[in-house]
């Protein structure tokens, strides 16, 4: 098996190749196939960086292994689609939290949303790194597990980021946050009430714009249906009075906020509610939990219409109205694959095998068919291709210790700092984590 | 009989006709009458007749003599009297008998008168009789009767010749039957009226050996006529004694009375018979020969036929003739299969050309060449053989090394010490036989020369050493190993390291989960405790209690928000809804309130409770108001026990806590109620070391574990429900199965035992893996998982399947082991728990770490 004929093919046409059959070596790689191509293609002083991808899968290995892997013969012809390689996220801004960052949100181009363990909201600046608004949730301290930028509306002042944000406290707290810095220094967040119902901690946030509502999942078992409509959420009571005054007397010091209550709330699964994903498209909603089932529901209906099951409990859920496939991160360390529409949507569509520790978040790439990160316990974001189950495309952010890292007897190694969530919009991947930092990168989604 | 095979073809090997059965008795008279034959006409006939009164008168010196001829004696007496008598008429005549010789010498006695008073009318009557009868039976009989016992050797021509006539007159006449011998006799003497009424008095005389069926007629013949008995020995070694040898009893058997050289003549002269009588010497008898025999002797002398009337020149009988008939006998046409081929021929024939058709035999094959020398060092001779199934292949012996070798290296050779003590030791003991010799050449090896004694020993070894046939088991070795579902078909179970949980600075010995599995509360050595977040392992809060937490217990009620520690001599509950709690936050706000009202207002007085429960004992618990630094972390109480407490546990409803202080007594065990603040002593007596208890999951049951044992009790009916016995040494934790029907326990003697308690009070299973002793054991509230820690930092994990059938005995697979911990101070995996809702694990170790297995 010393050589293998291949013919190149590429989709983009301003790069293709005569079509004739190839006789290479079966041990290329990646690399020299590209160095074949940019020969070919006469770029050789500017090659282009390639991808090849047989079978719709992306070549990982060399020839040889990929034949041996798949049982086939050298005598085959391989057919190698070439693509320019997706460049790997750049570094754009870290910015340092006081404390573990549990959600973040990209609101727009410049604009991070991060919440953390402290129970504050931050916006961020991501061009200069600066804190643009800073919201703590509640007295104490609340730790917070999911933020969600509402879309603006006419009502809104487009100086505001109305951010939803929910935790440990049993409520999802909607403030409007300055999207801007003002010359004086920060301008004050302006919450503007509590969704209550919960009896347990809030883990995720889905909103659909259609339907202007937002679902919350939680550790009771539940998931609730809240209206974000701006009259609405402008309509809450006010807690009364006597409750206010003693809460007043309590050293706490934001005033108690208007409260309002779950328009409905969807029982299903059994343990807690730990994921949540919608398609606005079909109004449809997705939700994982420690039932290890992935429910789809119909939001007309608020009835479930679907119950996909697999083996380990659902840590995180993403659907991609692009690829119309659902991710989902769970306590083993695969992403899976769903496709939903699909007949047989109850079984994993395909497993992508890239962390080493659980997947407590995934991302997808808002215009791209194929690619999507993922956040792991491991310390690693990393950026996966859908056409490479056995490898990530890019390792976005790589493991690092634990900062001020004090314990630990006879200079033990610090271990490693958890990524908990990862978001990807407006070509940006953001992530956080047990590190303290925000941390931004420019992705590209194509080429 | 072999003196009987001996003498029968002498006497009869010409014979060609076989001898019939009753041969044997036909030869008594012939016999009886060769004797009258033989003696003194004159003496005789004195015996014949004088036999009935002759022994009982002159025979009385004979009977004196010889006791012990009494049966042959009577032998005679009955079958032939006359024959007891007839050697006394022989007086001057060699004797017949040697134990007549006494009796004809007591008869020799007598003088010639007075011998033919009494015999002589008995001689006259049947002498005639005897003369017919002699002259009738043949020669051969007489020879064959007697040739081998007395005929002299130069006789032996003579009386083989003579036999050969006589057998064929006996078998002619077929004188072996005595009937036939009768009619013989009546043939033979029918010349008067007298000789056949002598013949109807001869079978008188023959009943003798007839009386005696089963022996055999020959030898009571012989012993007949062997009037001599000294055996068949040279009578000339008596030449110049006065006997002629000795009978049975070793006494002398004397010659008769011999006269003189003059009286021998005088009798010689006397006597003209003389010229016609031999001398038998054995016997010391002058035999005479008969007319008969007198004509043999004659017609040898002739050169003619011994025989009477044989005609050597008599007609050629042609039994089968030469000439070749023409006609044929029958008339019968000739049969069909003359003419067609024989079926079954033809069946053979097919059969061997199948055979060779298909190879099973092959024509003209060459046969196999055996070899010529036995090769006994080839492998064949421990091959099992085809001839013999069950063939035993001699043991091999072991082929020679170096040291046996002519020339050995020198190591082998021995040195004057070693070569003594060979010499000193035995041969038993000596490790080789020998001893190494180093020769120049093989030319040199002289013999060897315990050659023949190797061999022996060889030989000794080969037969003497029983051997047995081993049958081999083949067993496949996988078949023995009990069958174990696949490890892989029995997940989910924890495999990896998820995440852990560090911050505490001391071995942590105790945590325990939320019930839905949220959160955690660990208590360390430093005194600490700790709140976490399971999923992220963020701790929450941490609580600083002062002395060491040793057992954490997390109210499974949901409606509460409850923990009890126990740290020191106190158990805290602890009330984490209290909005001093970070855990508060994620408490709601009923449960909260719920919280808060049942651990408010007075703990119940003890007097009070000891009345109500009827018992009279001293206060051994107390519940106090916490410090004002343990009431602003959110303890609400602490329960204070006076001694150091081990363990505290949860009734499954949550509103009782039983706790345990080893060595305290009666006090071990003690029940407390959240909701009256009260605390119980359930047990009068203390039975032993309490180790740890526990509510039973279903029933109102209580779990005591002592040393060796498990308790359990009802605490309704107040009496013990069952005792478990172990079998370990020393318990160190226990836990029950969700069902309730099962418990474990581990001990620190590294055991695991399991109990089904519809089995009995013996442990089901006891599994020993651990390296360690074991710390911590416990089962899955829902999945069908268990797991145990140890010291040596490892977690096996097991598959322990309940079934609801009861028929149905659990299935214990081990299926994981995790390396969890390392030890710190020989103190590996001190806790574990699992997830109340997913196959997590959840261990805690000395090293202050707490992981999580997923």
């Amino acid at each position: 098996m010393a050589h293998v004929s291949v013919k190149f093919t590429t989709a983009q046409r301003d790069l293709a190749v005569p079509p004739a059959a190839i006789r290479i070596p079966a041990t290329f790689k990646r690399a020299a196939l590209a160095e074949v191509v940019n020969h070919l293609l006469g770029r050789t002083d500017n090659p282009l960086p390639l991808d090849f991808l047989i079978d719709g899968t992306l070549l990982r290995s060399s020839l040889a292994a990929y034949l041996e892997n798949h049982g086939l013969s050298a005598e085959n012809e391989l057919v190698l689609e070439y693509l320019v390689a997706l460049p790997p996220p750049t570094p754009v801004a870290a910015f340092h939290a006081d404390d573990w960052i549990s959600a973040v949100a990209i609101a727009s181009k410049d604009r991070v949303v991060s919440a953390g363990y402290d129970g504050v909201v931050r916006v961020w600046d991501t061009t200069d790194g600066k804190t643009v608004s800073k919201h703590q949730v509640a007295a104490g301290v609340v730790p917070l597990k999911a933020a969600l930028v509402l879309p603006p509306s006419e009502e809104q002042d487009a100086s505001v980021l109305r951010v939803a944000v929910a935790g440990m406290d049993q409520k999802v707290t909607i403030v409007d946050m300055a999207a801007k810095l003002e010359t004086d220094g920060m301008a004050p967040p302006r919450p503007i009430c509590e969704l209550a119902g919960h009896t347990g901690a809030i883990e995720a946030l889905a909103h659909v714009p259609d339907l202007d509502q937002l679902f919350t999942a939680s550790w009771d078992g539940s998931i609730k249906v809240f209206s974000t409509k701006h009259a609405d959420l402008s309509s809450g009571t006010a807690p009364p009075a006597a409750k206010k005054a003693r809460r007043d007397a309590t050293p706490s010091t934001t005033p108690s906020l208007p409260t309002i209550p779950a328009l409905g709330s969807m029982y299903g699964h059994h343990g807690a509610v730990t994921a949540l994903s919608s398609d606005a498209a079909t109004r449809t909603l997705f939700s994982g939990g420690h039932d290890h089932g992935v429910r789809v529901w119909d939001l007309s209906t608020h009835t479930t219409v679907q119950t996909m099951t697999c083996e380990k409990a659902v840590l995180a859920l993403a659907y991609s109205s692009t690829s119309r496939l659902l991710a989902s991160g769970h306590a083993d360390p695969i992403v899976r694959l769903w496709d939903v529409r699909a007949k047989d949507s109850t079984l994993v569509r395909s497993r992508l095998a890239a962390h080493k520790n659980q997947v407590v978040s995934v991302a997808w790439a808002p215009n791209s068919a194929w690619l999507l990160s993922s956040a792991s316990l491991d310390g690693t974001v990393k950026v996966l291709d859908v056409r490479s189950p056995g490898q990530p495309l890019h390792v976005v952010a790589p493991a690092v210790s634990v900062p001020k890292w004090q314990g630990g007897k006879d200079g033990e190694k610090a271990p490693v700092a958890k990524r908990l969530c990862v978001a990807w919009g407006e070509g940006m991947v953001a992530a956080g984590g047990e590190d303290c930092e925000l941390q931004v990168w420019r992705a590209e989604e194509s080429i | 009989m072999a003196g009987r095979s001996k003498r029968t073809p002498t006497r009869r090997a010409p014979a060609a006709a076989p001898a019939p059965p009753k041969a044997r008795a036909v030869p008594a008279p012939s016999a009886q009458s060769r004797k009258r034959r033989t003696r003194d006409p004159d003496s005789d006939d004195s015996d014949a007749t004088a036999a009935p009164q002759a022994p009982s008168s002159a025979t009385s010196a004979a009977d004196d003599d010889s006791e012990d001829d009494d049966d042959f004696m009577a032998a005679e007496i009955d079958g032939g009297s006359d024959s007891d008598s007839d050697p006394g008429s022989d007086a001057g005549d060699d004797d017949e008998d040697e134990e007549g010789d006494e009796r004809y010498a007591a008869i020799d006695a007598l003088t010639p008168e007075q011998f033919m008073r009494i015999a002589g009318p008995i001689l006259k009557e049947r002498l005639p009789y005897l003369a017919k009868q002699l002259a009738e039976l043949s020669d051969g009989e007489l020879d064959g009767e007697g040739d081998d016992e007395y005929r002299p050797d130069g006789d032996s021509d003579e009386d083989d010749a003579a036999m050969d006539g006589d057998d064929e007159d006996d078998d002619k006449e077929g004188e072996d039957d005595e009937e036939d011998e009768d009619e013989d006799e009546e043939d033979a003497g029918s010349d008067s009226d007298e000789d056949d009424e002598r013949v109807e008095a001869g079978p008188k005389i023959i009943p003798g050996p007839e009386i005696i069926p089963d022996t055999d007629s020959d030898d009571s013949d012989a012993d007949l006529d062997h009037v001599n008995t000294v055996g068949n020995v040279p009578m000339e070694w008596y030449n110049d004694y006065p006997h002629i040898g000795y009978d049975l009893d070793g006494k002398k058997v004397m010659k008769p009375a011999v006269g003189d050289e003059l009286d021998k003549f005088l009798s010689k002269m006397d006597d003209p018979k003389y010229w016609t009588s031999v001398h038998d010497k054995q016997d010391q008898k002058d035999v005479e020969l008969t007319e008969d025999e007198l004509a043999i002797i004659q017609k040898l002398q002739k050169a003619e036929y011994a025989a009477d009337g044989f005609d050597p020149y008599q007609p050629t009988v042609e039994w089968f003739t030469s000439k070749t008939e023409i006609h044929p006998l029958s008339a019968a046409p000739e049969p069909k299969r003359r003419f067609v081929p024989s079926k079954w021929e033809h069946k053979k024939v097919m059969k061997i050309v199948r055979a060779i058709r298909n190879g099973w035999i092959v024509p003209n094959k060459p046969k196999a060449e055996k070899p010529k020398y036995f090769d006994i060092w080839g492998a064949d001779t421990a091959e099992s053989r085809d001839d013999h199934p069950m063939h035993l292949p001699a043991p091999k012996m072991a082929l020679p090394g170096h040291i046996e070798s002519y020339n050995p290296p020198e190591e082998y050779l021995f040195t004057e010490e070693e070569k003594q003590a060979w010499l000193d030791a035995d041969p038993e003991d000596r490790k080789i036989d020998f001893i190494p010799q180093k020769f120049t050449s093989l030319r040199a090896v002289p013999a060897y020369d315990q050659f023949t004694q190797n061999r022996f020993q060889r030989c000794l070894d080969l037969y003497l050493c029983p051997r047995v046939r081993r049958n081999r088991i083949e067993v496949d070795p996988d078949s023995l190993i009990p069958r174990l579902p696949d490890p892989k078909d029995l997940e989910p179970f924890p495999t990896a390291l998820s995440i852990a949980f560090r911050g505490h600075t001391g071995a942590v010995r105790s945590f325990a989960l939320s019930p839905t599995g949220q959160f955690m509360l660990s208590g360390s050595d430093d005194g600490a405790l700790r709140l976490w977040e399971v999923a992220t392992a963020r701790c929450l809060q941490v609580w600083t209690l002062g002395e060491p937490v040793v057992s954490v217990a997390w109210n499974p009620s949901k409606s509460v928000a409850v923990a009890a520690v126990a740290f020191g001599q106190d158990v805290a509950i602890l009330n984490l809804g209290s909005t001093t709690v970070a855990f508060g936050v994620a408490t709601d706000a009923k449960t909260a309130k719920t919280t808060t009202t049942m651990l408010a207002g007075d703990a119940a007085p003890v007097a009070a409770a000891n009345s109500a429960s009827g018992q009279r004992l001293a206060p051994k618990c107390e519940w106090r108001r916490p410090t004002r630094a343990l009431a602003a972390q959110g303890v609400a109480w602490t329960v204070h026990h006076g001694k150091p407490v081990a363990t505290v546990a949860w009734h499954r409803k949550g509103d009782y806590f039983v706790t345990t202080t080893p060595n305290h007594g009666a006090a071990s065990v003690m029940v407390h109620q959240l909701a009256r603040k009260q605390s119980q002593q359930p047990f009068k007596k203390n039975k032993g070391l309490v180790i740890t208890a526990q509510f039973h999951p279903t029933k109102p049951h209580l779990l005591v574990a002592t040393q060796r044992y498990v308790r359990i009790y009802d605490l309704v009916a107040q009496d013990i429900v069952k005792k478990l016995t172990s079998g370990v040494k020393w318990i160190s934790s226990m836990d029950q199965h969700p069902s309730g029907d099962h418990v474990i326990v581990g001990a620190y003697d590294r055991r695991l035992c399991w109990w089904d308690l519809e089995l009995g009070v013996k442990p089901y299973k006891t599994l020993r893996y651990h390296q360690q002793a074991l710390r911590s054991v416990a089962f899955h509230p829902s999945y069908p998982l268990f797991a145990s820690s140890s010291d040596d930092g490892t977690i096996q994990i097991f598959h322990g399947m309940v079934y609801a059938d009861l028929m149905t005995n659990p299935l214990i697979v081990p299926v994981k082991i995790l390396r969890a911990h390392a030890p710190v101070n020989s103190l590996g995996a001190l806790n574990l728990r699992w997830h109340p809702t997913q196959p997590w694990l959840i261990s805690s170790g000395a090293d202050g770490v707490i992981k999580l297995w997923t």
